[in-house]
């Protein structure tokens, strides 16, 4: 735990060369791996970003600053992921599609998601925030990803996610599944049943079962 | 927490020959001190939803129920006593009365229950009135204000009976996304301080993601309905 | 209450222009209705004021022809004692005569008055052109008629013969106009104490007249039937001015039937033009009235409003048609003129009419505020909220 409390000091300085450097040495010196890193520092990292600022808009500046950081680590981090895998001698068994509904803009969370399916053997494409809806639906049968998994943070979107879901059943293969995941969720649980998902998915074991079930199939 | 509305089976029928079902077997209830918004296409029964939960429509079926009193039961003078103390009204069209001032626009809810205004009462109008940032444009004609003042002015004068309820519709319709963003704001001060419940109809997802619960309404019917936590 | 009063006032003002144009529109309606009125009144007032004004209006003879009354002093108490609607009693004692002077002769009237008794129905003073009231016995006073005919002056003498053929000789202490030709050819005036010597009659009186206050002028004929019965004296008779004068009642009672009509058909108007402008007022509020019912006003308080708007025009428009009314007739007056420069019809103020007029206006406003108020009891918020 007291990597997680020196990231959160280096990420209150809005230090980026330290956080970097700080990370890949944790890393590198094999003292947690990525899975590790994401769950156990930048994930509370990024959750338990107090402010104690009056003016809020300082605050909501700071938080663009500090996940501005956190985004910087996590792309460093590929080699590591690639380095993993390659040392788990997994094959890559299947493909997913990783997104944000449109108008979310809160996509590290599955960013990070996209590495952990990858360290899944799963080739993962991150499309990013803010996903053009129509776009996505209309290629999604060409792409014909084993899994869409969504990520919602404003409760808000929960409304599009779920015509999004509705959507995708019709267009998508019929052996494509869906996860859901994301902050909107952890804060109300009674919410996932409210979309018609597969899957519903918090934390790396989560994907790891989510996607044993194809792995074993195809192995 | 308990329900201070709650609307059972409500269908909503409009016309004799051609029928339109305008609302499909609405079940909501809403806690006290909870602030919720409504979404849902026009046409969609939204505004009809609204009106029945103010006692301002009347359901082709279903009960409404007010703090535990089901509202068919009562009279027309007791919905209007309802409607004058336990519901504030803000529509997207600020319905100030063009000939009053906006202090006096402000009192009116109060005037029609007790006649004449005290000085404590004209006190806490001027009060609402700094609240909603309009302390120095009390006595001008409603007619001589800007659509957000106006719409400021709508909301000071659904607060001046201290309601139970506040029931928006389009609150920010026709208002620039600054004075949208000073109503919301007030709004939920408004929420947190007094305690007291809001439904909103909005089409502004500004408005609506800050709100505790979100219903969506689809051809008549609840489509989703989510809460924050 | 007061809240829709005051809502009622600011609708009023919020439309300024409508607002006077309405109660101008009421006011007109009930000026003329004063107007017309006042005049009709008037024109009654002069006619009956010109011919029983200076004459007995009720009169107590002897019920046998020729016959005297005696006792007449004590009748009088009695006729007076019965209230207060007899304000002039006066005896006189009448008889025939025929005048000489320079040869010529006439048949006259001898009238012998109590002077301050006979002054409240006669008004000498005001009719005597020259010299003065009979003072002493064997003094007379004739009309100008009289006196052009004979070419008489005062301290003249002239001769009267009785009808037992006695002559006696008068001086003349006086010249009347009483504006009636009839009166000034035919009245010889003198005391009753002087009456009484000329005719050697002792102290009687041929009748007893009395005029009603004017008020009162078409009781008469009751007062006279009280009379009758108070006094029940089978010797008595008493006749009263509306049994002499049937043509001019009649004529008197078409008169204020058709003033009556004119007046109602104004009126009539005066409320269908407000009940359309207090209708279309409240077409103008309805959104108004729509969101206060939304705000929770109950049904009754939005139906004061427009009876409050309506009493307030009616007011209004009482008070604006009384002044235009009375400033109408006071202008006619002023106008119309007769060659002489007199007024064709006196002003008539009776201030109970107008009082009268002015209420029925603002009843009629009243009656006509109904409908509007009834609509707005019935509009239902939902249809103005929905309808943006």
């Amino acid at each position: 735990m007291e990597y997680y409390e020196k990231f959160t000091e280096i990420l209150e300085k809005e230090n980026k060369k330290e956080a970097v450097e700080f990370v890949l040495e944790l890393l590198s010196s094999k003292k947690t791996d990525v899975v590790g890193l994401y769950t156990e520092i930048l994930t509370p990292a990024l959750n338990g970003m107090a402010c104690s600022l009056k003016d809020k808009r300082i605050c909501v500046w700071k938080e663009h600053v500090r996940t501005a950081i956190v985004r910087t680590v996590v792309e460093c981090c590929y080699p590591y992921v690639l380095e993993q895998l390659n040392r788990q001698e997994t094959k890559i068994y299947g493909k997913a599609v990783v997104l944000c509904p449109p108008q979310e803009h809160h996509d590290l969370g599955a960013r990070m998601v996209a590495d952990y399916f990858v360290l899944c053997g799963i080739d993962a494409v991150f499309v990013g925030s803010d996903t053009p809806y129509d776009d996505f639906i209309g290629a999604v049968d060409i792409i014909a990803p084993d899994f869409v998994a969504i990520s919602v943070s404003n409760f808000y979107n929960i409304i599009v996610t779920k015509k999004l879901v509705e959507d995708l059943r019709k267009k998508a293969p019929s052996n494509t599944r869906i996860i859901i995941g994301g902050s909107a969720f952890v804060a109300n649980s009674e919410n996932i049943s409210k979309i018609n998902a597969d899957y519903y998915a918090h934390t790396f074991e989560d994907i790891k079962s989510i996607t044993s079930v194809l792995k074993e199939g195809r192995e | 927490m308990n329900n201070i509305l709650e609307l059972k089976n409500i269908n909503k029928i409009y016309g004799s020959t051609i029928k339109t079902q305008v609302l499909n077997n609405i079940n909501l209830s809403f806690e006290s001190g909870s602030f919720n918004s409504i979404i849902g296409q026009s046409g969609s029964g939204k505004s009809t939803l609204l009106n029945i939960m103010g006692t301002l429509d009347k359901p082709s079926s279903g009960e409404v129920i007010i703090n535990g009193i089901n509202i068919a039961r009562m009279t027309k003078n007791r919905l209007s006593e309802i409607r004058n103390k336990s519901i504030g009204f803000v529509f997207q069209f600020h319905y100030l009365l063009p000939e009053f001032t906006a202090l006096e626009n402000v009192l009116l809810p109060y005037r029609i229950e007790n006649g004449a205004v005290t000085k404590e009462m004209r006190e806490k109008a001027v009060e609402y009135m700094r609240l909603v940032g309009l302390e120095k444009v009390i006595n001008n004609n409603s007619t001589k204000m800007s659509g957000g003042q106006q719409q400021r002015t709508a909301i000071a004068r659904a607060l001046i009976n201290n309601p139970q309820i506040i029931l928006a519709d389009e609150p920010t319709g026709n208002l620039d996304s600054n004075s949208t963003e000073t109503i919301y704001n007030l709004l939920r001060d408004i929420n947190e301080r007094y305690g007291t419940t809001f439904i909103i109809i909005t089409h502004d997802r500004h408005i609506a993601e800050k709100a505790d619960r979100i219903i969506e309404i689809t051809d008549g019917k609840i489509n989703l309905d989510i809460k924050k936590q | 209450m007061k809240l829709s009063f005051s809502i009622a006032l600011r609708f009023l003002r919020s439309n300024v222009l409508q607002t006077i144009i309405i109660i101008l529109g009421i006011g007109i309606g009930v000026s003329v209705q004063i107007f017309i009125g006042s005049l009709i009144q008037g024109l009654q007032n002069s006619l009956v004021n010109s011919t029983i004004g200076n004459s007995s209006q009720i009169t107590i003879t002897a019920s046998a022809d020729n016959e005297l009354l005696e006792d007449y002093t004590t009748l009088m108490q009695k006729a007076i004692d019965g209230g207060d609607s007899i304000i002039n009693i006066s005896p006189v004692l009448d008889n025939p005569a025929f005048l000489e002077s320079g040869g010529a002769s006439q048949s006259v009237v001898v009238r012998g008055f109590d002077r301050q008794k006979a002054e409240g129905i006669y008004k000498f003073s005001e009719y005597i052109t020259e010299g003065a009231f009979p003072m002493n016995n064997g003094e007379v006073m004739l009309g100008t008629a009289i006196k052009d005919k004979y070419g008489l002056k005062i301290d003249d003498t002239i001769s009267l013969i009785t009808a037992d053929k006695r002559t006696v000789v008068c001086r003349v202490s006086g010249f009347f106009d009483f504006k009636v030709a009839a009166l000034n050819g035919s009245w010889c005036v003198t005391t009753i104490a002087s009456a009484q010597e000329i005719f050697s009659i002792g102290d009687k009186v041929s009748a007893i007249e009395m005029q009603v206050a004017s008020s009162e002028i078409f009781n008469a004929d009751i007062i006279a039937e009280n009379l009758r019965e108070r006094l029940d004296n089978q010797g008595l008779r008493i006749t009263d001015w509306k049994g002499q004068n049937e043509q001019l009642l009649s004529g008197l009672q078409g008169q204020s039937i058709s003033s009556l009509m004119i007046q109602v058909f104004v009126m009539i108007s005066v409320v269908l033009g407000i009940a359309s402008v207090l209708a279309i007022t409240v077409m103008q509020k309805s959104r108004q009235i729509g969101i206060l019912k939304a705000m929770g006003i109950k049904s009754r308080q939005a139906s004061l409003i427009f009876l409050s708007e309506g009493l307030m025009l009616g007011v209004f428009g009482a008070l604006a048609g009384i002044a235009i009314g009375i400033g109408l007739s006071a202008s006619f007056t002023a106008f119309a003129l007769n060659p002489d420069g007199t007024p064709v019809i006196a002003l008539y103020i009776n201030s109970s009419f107008i009082m009268v007029s002015g209420l029925i206006a603002v009843l009629a406003c009243l009656i006509a505020a109904m409908i509007p108020a009834r609509r707005s009891s019935k509009l239902d918020p939902i249809d103005i909220i929905r309808n943006n």
